[in-house]
């Protein structure tokens, strides 16, 4: 790639990062994670960047691949839950108090899917097709994700902050 | 609705991240690019081989326990290096799997959960998926020698394997051969007293070899097993040179206990003897010839006893502690023989026969202490 378009992606990356970071949260309710997340996301986009470039919606283009980026360490991750143990030891920190709030608990209380839902639904203003586009699955799992995740944020975040 | 975009909309922002790592971002980008043409060129390479040699090239590569002379390459799939001076307690090796991070720890002996008389392993690093994804596995202690200088324990987690191998004194450093031709050197270190080395292989790129290096220059090397899962399985360390069968794998027998189907596969092959009883599979260092013997029982069904058979055994006659007898058939797999049957709630067994095909007894034995009871 050339020093020009090295400089444009570096552009691209430092005005986006803040959003990029922020939907990896949404969508995975930890904060490690969704630096990580991003800037794998960022990676792709750098070894695909004359197509993200080329796109009528570069920003919406990085979106997807975040989104599929965290499809793809979910599937991973289900590999090392569905096995027994203990850890030892912690590798990494977990996300401080103040990291939290009551939705974001409720939120990572959620599972994956359904946690996606809203975030891309009701953060991201998608509409039910473009988040089933994004998630790979039909309008009906949307539907039924997103009210089942509806009544679940409901239910425990404290009533006021959730009307 | 829109009040809830508000709400998520303030959660999230609660969330400050640090500075974009971009020359982190484009470093990766480029390695994924480079991956991208080196697999490109990967699948030309490969076909242009299979034409100009044919299968049995292939074949070829799979006999004896010959390691490969060390090879450098540019994109290794796996590195392994020991922890380095300042390295947290309790790690025993570390480097990158496919551009990502990973760490191999085990806990210190009676603490942190870790049962008592076991050592626990655990695989940290955004390499197993998400970062500080672990799974984590205990073995009781084991004590390898100069004939089984590493005995390795293998677990799966986030999409790898791992494998932790106990070393003995006599090794210097082990090489580890993957099917996509990357070479690992594994250098031991002492971690809460133990000898260790330790290393993750993608579930998609299989061990084909290590080789243990010892002090006094010579070399044992073991092909293992691999099961379903990915996990290798090191049964037998062979010099260089000797002998070992071709792999082969079949049912000994099947049935049904209690309502439930059991049933007992064996693989032979250069890894000695590995018998799947569908819940545990446990990898014996037995080579032909193999005599006649119980080797254990089903850990799914504990009635299932099984055993290996001498060429000439035709059947097996098991005589029960209430004096009734049932008589067991062998299997063939892989130029061996073996058997397993299963005993009902309150069956014991008190000895066993073998025969041959003229009905001749040519083995037999007692059974102290029934391995069903």
């Amino acid at each position: 790639m050339s020093a020009e378009s090295d400089e444009e992606f570096r552009q691209f990356m430092r005005g986006r990062w803040p959003a990029m970071v922020r939907l990896a949260y949404g969508l995975t309710g930890d904060a490690g994670h969704a630096e990580d997340v991003a800037q794998a996301a960022f990676a792709r986009a750098y070894a695909s960047w004359s197509r993200v470039r080329r796109a009528d919606d570069p920003e919406a283009y990085l979106r997807r691949i975040v989104i599929n980026e965290n499809r793809r360490r979910f599937r991973k991750q289900r590999v090392a839950e569905a096995l027994p143990g203990t850890l030892p030891e912690r590798g990494a920190a977990l996300p401080g108090p103040e990291e939290r709030s009551a939705l974001i608990d409720a939120l990572r209380a959620l599972a994956p899917r359904q946690r996606a839902v809203v975030v891309l639904r009701y953060w991201l203003d998608m509409s039910e097709a473009e988040t089933a586009a994004a998630l790979n699955c039909s309008v009906g799992t949307v539907k039924s994700q997103a009210s089942r995740a509806l009544a679940t944020l409901r239910g425990k975040v404290v009533e006021g902050e959730l009307r | 609705m829109t009040e809830l975009r508000e709400s998520l909309d303030q959660a999230l922002r609660e969330m400050i991240p640090g500075d974009p790592p971009v020359d982190q971002a484009i470093s990766r980008g480029k390695a994924m690019r480079a991956r991208r043409r080196a697999a490109a060129a990967a699948s030309v390479t490969a076909v242009a081989l299979l034409v100009a040699f044919g299968y049995p090239a292939l074949k070829h590569m799979q006999a004896g326990p010959v390691p490969r002379p060390p090879v450098q390459h540019k994109q290794p799939t796996v590195t392994d290096v020991p922890p380095g001076p300042g390295a947290r307690a309790g790690v025993i090796a570390g480097g990158l799997m496919r551009g990502e991070s990973w760490q191999v720890v085990t806990g210190k002996p009676g603490t942190n959960g870790t049962p008592k008389g076991q050592a626990c392993f655990g695989a940290f690093g955004p390499a197993f998926g998400a970062g500080g994804q672990s799974n984590t596995q205990c073995t009781p202690p084991s004590s390898p020698d100069a004939a089984y200088p590493v005995l390795f324990i293998g677990f799966t987690t986030g999409g790898a394997s791992v494998n932790v191998g106990q070393v003995d004194a006599s090794v210097q450093y082990v090489f580890v051969d993957l099917a996509d031709g990357t070479q690992l050197k594994l250098i031991p270190v002492t971690v809460y007293g133990t000898r260790y080395v330790a290393f993750p292989t993608p579930l998609t790129v299989p061990v084909d070899s290590a080789s243990a290096y010892l002090d006094n220059g010579q070399y044992l090397t073991a092909i293992p097993y691999t099961t379903p899962e990915g996990i290798a399985v090191f049964g037998r360390w062979l010099p260089p040179g000797q002998w070992s069968p071709a792999p082969a794998t079949g049912l000994v027998a099947s049935g049904m206990a209690d309502g439930t189907k059991w049933a007992v596969y064996v693989h032979t092959g250069p890894w000695g003897t590995c018998i799947d009883d569908s819940a545990t599979l446990a990898c014996l260092p037995l080579a032909p010839p193999l005599g006649t013997q119980l080797i254990g029982t089903a850990s799914s069904h504990q009635g299932v006893i099984y055993g290996s058979a001498a060429a000439d055994v035709s059947y097996i006659r098991v005589t029960l502690t209430g004096g009734g007898t049932l008589r067991v058939s062998v299997t063939a797999v892989g130029g061996q023989q073996f058997f397993a049957f299963y005993l009902g709630k309150g069956q014991t067994m008190r000895t066993w026969t073998a025969y041959d095909a003229a009905g001749k007894q040519v083995a037999s034995g007692t059974v102290p202490a029934s391995p069903a009871s």
